[in-house]
């Protein structure tokens, strides 16, 4: 041991080479973790105190990559103290073998100098005081472990003044001295509505939920990710917490007592001016109807229902999708064993160094895609606990009923998301039997797809992780036909629809594209209704106009489709008369729902609901259902097209307060009398369908909810002018050409996002 | 205790194996029982010399290491003298899974000195003779530290004679009590007194053989142990030289307790 260089008897025969390699090995490990543990909490404190609460998200990986470009080492070379500070948690980094232990606590002597004395956290981690790691120390190194045996060594800490230049201030400095660091097991509550505040935390990894209220009455508030700050209102205000919140998975925070929060606010205004401000752009966020709940990082599981699905497949194209929307990691038993080769024999999720390595991977990518093993096990288990979503793949050879994966992910990781993948043979007809699959499961969203089709992985995973790509589409009668221009110009751009709705009119254009037309088909289709005498008068007992046609004509182009089988997903708003409430309409013949949605009362039948509602059209609840789309694509674009002005233009109607239909027509009839300017019974009717909901979308701010919001001009054209056909095509066409055009200009960024091909 | 005799040279095809196998049926003429190991579980061959195919090997070192065999199931007889001399060989694994895992987990070598002492009892061996890895690694290096005796195999080349200074440095620093020896592969223009009396001054330890190159041993491609085929041939008459000078110090004869 005198001379590192060189080998002795003893060194061989008592396997001290080999142990020394361990030894080294698991320092070089502890190292990476400390150092990890300290640019973490480093980070922490400086988005905490100099607003750099933005950039956390990526700096870790930045210092990582540079680091390793640059010299191969850590970018913190971790100090005594760092060390020391974080001894309970690289304490599992320590394997148990008292001979390995003894050798590490030799090396951890040799290279910092440390002794019992000086740091005792850690020489309690690498068993120190055990008395079989004593023994083993003993036989290796023929000394007794004691003090004397290990002596201490006054280093300059490599504190690094230079290089800590911005943290030179002192009250950062003992800020991050003073930050504790926490690895919470998922559905540990970190505090309780109530509580008198202790601490303030800031998430490193993981998830935590704050929700209010009571028991299962429970509202979400937020998701929190990584860089996020929570209990801060607390600390400083020392009011009772007004919040739970709860690890949704397994996470890693740091959190800073209150009384030194409250030190530092006296030192540092800098740090409350930070705060607040903080705290004003939550609340500026919270108030935005725009505002998202859902988490931009993610971390995402692939899991099975039988042995023949392709998870590793759909793993890795999923992966190759999401790349498009940020930094993503894939994480398979391949991958794991490959960087530690004894978890072929381990249980992965007792393995202390893989969980950091994850957690690393957490923080370095926006989302990290697990894949399942093909059967049930240890693996399978941890990719489940780890994640935020679970996708749970079938493919048409798994059967309906639920099975043991299914069990395993409810009983592992009730709060993750679920959602259904089916995977389907080839594009060429629709599914007809997803009902089968989701008549059994609880999940909050499915997809069909066709692992060969791009276009379906890339929705898939844009949904997976609430990024889809939404289009809405308003009611307003004859004037839907803008839509169908409308169409053309998202298709000229180039811009992927994951998921489209609508109302009323809106419904049946969204149905038409929800099927898989394309613009050119949908111009088609528009022309058969333009011209398919759905306006024939009937004798006025239920409507005006003989519904018949209308039905058949939506049953024949929706070819008998139900909305769960569709590709594209699709829903639409009725209201229902019975209970005077929307109805969404995410399931069930696609044709009844475009119907019930668009029956305009009066002019439409009623259609009836599964459940015997009496359904009518959904404009006059949610005549642009931007908040429904908002809820089914979270963080996701979201884009309106509305045809209802708010003011609608109105011809110089001159009418007394009674006036009778027949002297409307004799006003008419007779060229001596100057024409009764009249609306017609089928405009008030329409305009009396959508006024109360125009009323609430602009004092409720749902149409403020989408990201881009469109509005063709339309108050020149009629609300039942069927004549107008081209015209209505034209002004949707260019309108949305023209919004669309500008809004990517505005942010070229998003055309990455929405799968448009550069020009 | 059995004599322990390591063969090893410091890089790859010097005839390590070939003279293991030789010396291992030269002491069983010489009516000792003997245990041949193979420790050059990285690269295992020595099995060939004794007539087996890798298929052949159902039970190997290699189960007996991880725990999966007792070490006396590991070994076959492979040769018998006349005088009651035998050859027992404990193979390596020619599975090219069971090899890999010796990558991928490794094995704890010290396992051997319980194996080397249970072998001498159960099978009442006289000599236990290991056909090391070439080169040092630590597996080796354990050989050679259990070792009374260590062969080192060169070819006359100024590669293989830099590469002995290393491993004979090494072995004296494991304080191996007795270190030969054996050039290998001399071309019959080399003139093997004045080679001896160059590598004696160079090294300080004995040269116990200078082997010439033999066409017979070439043709012979290791499908036989050459001392068995050519008794006669001076090749064997000088590993048998060897072989006499392992025996001198350690024992006296086939039941001598040295």
């Amino acid at each position: 041991m005198a001379d590192s260089n060189s080998v002795s008897r003893a060194d061989i025969l008592l396997g001290r080479l080999s142990l020394e390699r361990r030894a080294a090995r698991v320092l070089g490990t502890v190292e990476a973790r400390v150092a990890h543990m300290r640019t973490e909490t480093r980070h922490a404190v400086q988005a905490l105190f100099s607003g750099r609460e933005d950039e956390f998200t990526r700096t870790f990986g930045d210092d990582y990559l540079r680091s390793l470009k640059m010299t191969a080492r850590f970018a913190d070379a971790p100090r005594v103290e760092d060390i020391e500070r974080f001894a309970r948690h690289w304490r599992p980094l320590v394997p148990p073998e008292p001979e390995v232990r003894a050798a590490v606590i030799q090396a951890m002597n040799a290279r910092y100098g440390v002794s019992p004395g000086t740091a005792p956290l850690s020489f309690e981690s690498m068993g120190y005081g055990d008395p079989a790691v004593g023994e083993a120390y003993q036989r290796l190194f023929g000394a007794a472990l004691d003090a004397a045996a290990l002596p201490g060594r006054e280093e300059p800490t490599a504190a690094a003044v230079t290089e800590d230049g911005d943290l030179e201030n002192q009250a950062l400095r003992d800020a991050e001295a003073a930050l504790d660091w926490l690895s919470v097991p998922a559905g540990t509550v970190l505090m309780r509505e109530g509580d008198q505040p202790d601490y303030l935390y800031f998430v490193i990894s993981g998830r935590l939920r704050v929700a209010a209220g009571y028991g299962r009455e429970q509202r979400v508030i937020a998701d929190l990710g990584r860089g996020e700050l929570v209990g801060e209102i607390g600390v400083l205000t020392g009011e009772p917490r007004t919040a739970n919140v709860t690890a949704m998975r397994d996470s890693e925070v740091v959190r800073l007592p209150q009384a030194e929060v409250l030190r530092m606010a006296h030192q540092s205004p800098q740090m409350l001016l930070r705060v607040n401000h903080i705290l004003a752009q939550r609340l500026r966020v919270e108030l935005s109807p725009r505002h998202r709940t859902g988490s931009s990082q993610l971390t995402l599981a692939v899991v099975g229902l039988s042995p023949g699905v392709p998870v590793r497949e759909l793993a890795a194209r999923l992966v190759e999708e999401l790349a498009a929307l940020g930094p993503v990691a894939h994480v398979s038993r391949d991958r794991a064993e490959g960087e530690f080769p004894r978890l072929r024999t381990a249980d992965p999720s007792q393995d202390g160094e893989l969980l950091a390595w994850l957690s690393e991977q957490e923080a370095r990518h926006q989302f990290v895609v697990f894949e399942a093993d093909r059967e049930p096990g240890q693996w399978t288990d941890l990719c489940i606990r780890q994640a935020d979503r679970i996708a749970l793949v079938a493919d048409e050879s798994s059967g309906p009923a639920l099975t043991p994966a299914e069990e395993r992910v409810a009983a592992l990781n009730g709060s993750a998301r679920r959602e259904l993948v089916i995977l389907r043979p080839s594009t060429e007809a629709h599914p007809n039997d997803t009902r089968r699959w989701l008549g059994t499961r609880q999940v909050a969203a499915h997809h069909n797809v066709v692992l060969a089709e791009r276009a379906h992985v890339a929705r898939f995973a844009r949904r997976l992780v609430g990024q889809a790509i939404g289009l809405v589409l308003g009611g307003g009668g004859v004037r839907g036909y803008a839509h169908i221009g409308a169409w053309r110009a998202f298709e000229e751009a180039g811009i992927a629809v994951d998921t489209i709705g609508g109302t009323s009119v809106g419904a049946i254009v969204a149905a038409g594209i929800a099927t898989d037309r394309d613009a050119e088909a949908m111009e088609r289709l528009g022309r058969t209704f333009a011209e398919g005498g759905i306006t024939d008068l009937t004798l006025p007992m239920v409507s005006f106009f003989q519904t018949r046609k209308l039905t058949s004509l939506l049953r024949k182009h929706t070819e008998n489709l139900r909305i769960e089988d569709l590709w594209r997903p699709f829903f639409c708003i009725s209201t229902s008369l019975t209970r005077a409430e929307p109805v969404v309409h995410s399931e069930g013949p696609l044709w009844r729902a475009a119907r019930a949605s668009s029956a305009i009362p009066g002019l439409f039948a009623p259609v009836t609901g599964a459940n015997g509602d009496l359904l009518v059209d959904g404009g006059i609840m949610n005549n642009v259902p931007v908040d429904s789309m908002r809820a089914a694509c979270e963080r996701g674009p979201v884009i309106a097209i509305n045809l209802s002005p708010q003011v609608e233009h109105s011809d110089d109607y001159r009418l007394g307060p009674s006036v009778s239909g027949w002297r409307i027509l004799w006003s008419r009839l007779n060229p001596l009398v100057k024409p009764i300017q009249a609306p017609s019974i089928f405009t008030t009717l329409l305009r009396t369908t959508e006024a109360g909901s125009i009323h609430r979308m602009r004092t409720g701010q749902v149409l403020g909810m989408a990201d881009l919001l469109i509005n063709p001009p339309m108050e020149k054209s009629g609300l039942l002018d069927f004549r107008n056909y081209d015209g209505l095509v034209k002004v949707g066409y260019e309108a949305t050409k023209a919004a669309l055009d500008q809004w990517l200009a505005e942010n070229p960024e998003l055309k990455q996002r929405l799968g448009v091909k550069p020009a | 205790m059995a004599t322990i005799v390591s063969v090893h040279s410091f890089r790859g095809g010097t005839g390590k194996s070939n003279t293991c196998a030789n010396l291992a049926v030269l002491m069983a003429r010489r009516g000792r029982r003997v245990g041949v190991v193979d420790a050059d579980i990285q690269s295992p061959g020595i099995h060939v010399l004794f007539g087996l195919r890798g298929d052949d090997i159902t039970v190997s070192l290699n189960d007996y290491l991880w725990g999966r065999a007792s070490i006396t199931d590991t070994a076959r007889k492979v040769y018998s003298a006349e005088g009651g001399g035998e050859v027992y060989l404990i193979p390596a694994s020619m599975k090219t899974n069971e090899i890999v895992q010796v990558l991928r987990q490794g094995y704890d070598i010290r396992r051997l000195t319980e194996a080397f002492r249970e072998l001498t009892e159960t099978l009442s061996l006289d000599a236990m003779l290991i056909d090391t890895h070439p080169g040092l690694n630590e597996e080796t290096l354990f050989s050679l530290a259990i070792s009374t005796a260590v062969v080192m195999v060169l070819r006359p080349d100024q590669q293989d004679y830099e590469g002995t200074g290393v491993a004979v440095e090494v072995a004296r620093s494991l304080e191996v009590p007795r270190l030969l020896l054996v050039v290998n592969k001399a071309p019959s223009t080399l003139d093997a007194r004045a080679l001896k009396e160059r590598l004696e001054g160079t090294f300080h330890c004995t040269v116990a053989a200078v082997l010439p190159h033999s066409d017979e041993m070439m043709t012979l491609g290791s499908a036989d142990v050459f001392a068995n085929k050519y008794p006669n041939d001076p090749i064997t008459r000088a590993l048998d030289g060897v072989v006499e000078m392992l025996l001198a110090e350690t024992d006296t004869g086939p039941d001598g307790t040295a």
